[in-house]
């Protein structure tokens, strides 16, 4: 077992929401040919024939207004261009036709294949060449927020594709549950009670020894006492402070502003570093829900099938979706002084590919602190990859960087 | 060991005006859904396709949202806390027909007057041709003087 495995102790998860792997790091393979970004050719057709490029024109707010859509039915369009036959190829090519359907404005429908150049986004471009960046983490479902974040907490969205309670009479436990069943210690930090839980509203209702704020994140940075899992919430939305100061949503929702995000991830990642004790027994991982309806070039893979089937008036397509392809390519970091610098995780498009979805979180943490033989999971749960395996240095790094907040 | 600056956030970023996204109103309704008693989580819709007993379309703007969210959120964390209350007392949970939740009204939340939005500078310009008289208040009030 390398040293830095031997050393792990905690794995912290940060989630962050709605934004597709291009759009954030695909101008990265201009400095890094490994990194599956963009080529500078990608290109989708609008609604009138013309082509919608992929360029470097995103910005930090007021430009994905309205909310672009990504619940099941549209994100289907943005995969396979509207086509429903059964022959049918993820093509990637229907981004700019779904988000015209919400505006009708042939221009502003072609903003949704912008992405940030590397340096609008220091924090994040800075930890993916750091660190290790994942070429082929995928969200869980090709569908919004909910479903997918529960695949991060329980392996499965128990056969849902969309927004609704999902948590009566579930058949797994959560990943908090099963630690805690284990004597571990298990919290899922979210930001403030404004901002509160996003979605295991059943865990606050009857265990909520599992919650904590942000704030309490960073006493126990400081005091040394983070438990084994650690499950990070960003702000949700802009509102005051319990002293009237201004609050931003850091979650990188649009139409929230995305330098509070990098905020926010900056803020997780110092409060680790500033411990040493800490950082050399931390893993973090910093991944986002789903792409939030935003291009990528990458088609989802096929999966493992999670034995539920989601019948046509869920998934709004007309067709009954059997949770057997994952959903669109999201952003995932894992940082750590025993990660070794500029490591590439391989996707789809590479030699040795290795597929990665928000159950490889669930499956990473009872492999590690419960038990890897731990049967009662999910069947995508189960098949999913697990990532300390990137933990693989003898010897810890001094020379990782250090963010300085304005 | 590189340092990376991370600027501030502008502060003309906050908007506590915005409407709330889909994601929120379901996190409105999740958390009502954990407030209520099975018996009064019904799926009754009224005619425009909502439910009944969510209070989330009366949430106009992300502040409001936030300040209702964390009512919810004390409730749900109450009612735990009665619960633990009842099961130290040897009380049953569910002793008895299940009490008519009400869930809290949605607060009102009063913003700070948003700031005026400066007028562009081309725009300013056009405003004061060149060669007319300064229009400062002193300016003015001494013009309707002479009138």
């Amino acid at each position: 077992m390398p040293v830095g495995l031997d050393k792990l102790k905690h794995i912290v998860v940060l989630m962050m929401e709605n934004r597709s792997f291009d759009h954030m790091l695909g101008g990265l393979r201009a400095l890094d040919s490994r990194i599956d970004g963009l080529t500078g050719t990608e290109f989708n057709l609008d609604t009138n024939g013309g082509q919608a490029p992929a360029t470097p024109d995103a910005k930090f707010q007021s430009q994905l207004d309205p909310d672009p859509n990504h619940h099941f039915a549209a994100v289907d369009v943005q995969i396979f261009d509207g086509d429903l036959s059964p022959t049918r190829q993820a093509t990637m090519g229907g981004f700019v036709k779904s988000y015209f359907e919400q505006r009708r404005d042939v221009k502003h429908s072609k903003k949704i294949m912008f992405h940030f150049a590397p340096e609008k986004l220091p924090v994040l471009t800075t930890l993916a060449r750091e660190f290790a960046v994942f070429n082929g983490w995928f969200s869980s479902i090709p569908g919004p927020t909910l479903c997918n974040r529960a695949f991060a907490h329980y392996g499965s969205s128990f056969g849902h594709v969309d927004m609704n309670v999902f948590y009566p009479n579930t058949i797994f436990k959560s990943v908090y549950q099963r630690l805690d069943a284990a004597g571990k210690k298990a919290k899922i930090y979210f930001f403030d009670f404004q901002s509160s839980t996003m979605e295991i509203v059943n865990l606050l209702q009857h265990q909520p020894q599992f919650f904590g704020s942000f704030d309490q994140f960073q006493r126990d940075c400081v005091a040394g006492t983070l438990p084994d899992y650690s499950f990070i919430e960003p702000n949700y939305s802009d509102h005051n402070g319990s002293g009237g100061e201004a609050l931003l949503a850091s979650d990188q929702h649009p139409d929230h502003d995305v330098r509070e995000g990098e905020r926010f991830i900056a803020s997780v990642y110092n409060s680790l570093q500033a411990n040493p004790a800490l950082w050399e027994s931390t893993a973090l991982l910093i991944v986002y829900d789903e792409h939030g309806g935003i291009y990528d070039h990458v088609p989802p893979p096929p999966c493992t099938p999670d034995g539920a089937v989601a019948q046509p008036g869920q998934t709004g397509t007309g067709k009954p979706f059997f949770f057997d392809r994952l959903g669109v390519r999201v952003p995932a970091i894992l940082v750590s002084p025993w990660v070794a610098k500029g490591t590439v995780v391989p996707g789809p498009n590479d030699a040795n590919p290795r597929i990665f979805e928000h159950a490889s979180i669930p499956k990473t943490v009872t492999d590690f602190f419960v038990d890897p033989n731990f049967a009662d999971r999910s069947p995508r749960e189960k098949a999913a990859e697990t990532f300390t395996d990137l933990i693989s240095l003898d010897v810890m790094r001094t020379d990782t960087p250090v963010f300085q907040l304005g | 060991m590189a340092i990376i600056k991370v600027p501030k956030t502008p502060a003309s970023a906050f908007n506590p005006r915005r409407t709330p996204s889909d994601l929120i109103r379901q996190q409105i309704k999740h958390l009502e859904w954990a407030l209520l008693p099975a018996a009064q989580r019904q799926p009754t819709r009224r005619k425009d396709g909502t439910l009944t007993w969510f209070k989330g379309g009366a949430v106009k703007t992300e502040a409001q949202a936030a300040a209702y969210i964390a009512v919810l959120t004390a409730r749900v964390q109450d009612a735990y806390a009665d619960y633990q209350a009842r099961a130290a007392r040897g009380l049953p949970r569910d002793a008895g027909p299940a009490p008519v939740v009400r869930l809290p009204k949605v607060p009102t939340v009063t913003l700070a007057p948003r700031p005026r939005a400066k007028a562009p500078k081309a725009a300013r310009k056009r405003a004061r041709p060149s060669g007319a008289k300064k229009t400062t208040r002193k300016a003015v009030k001494t013009a309707r003087r002479r009138r």
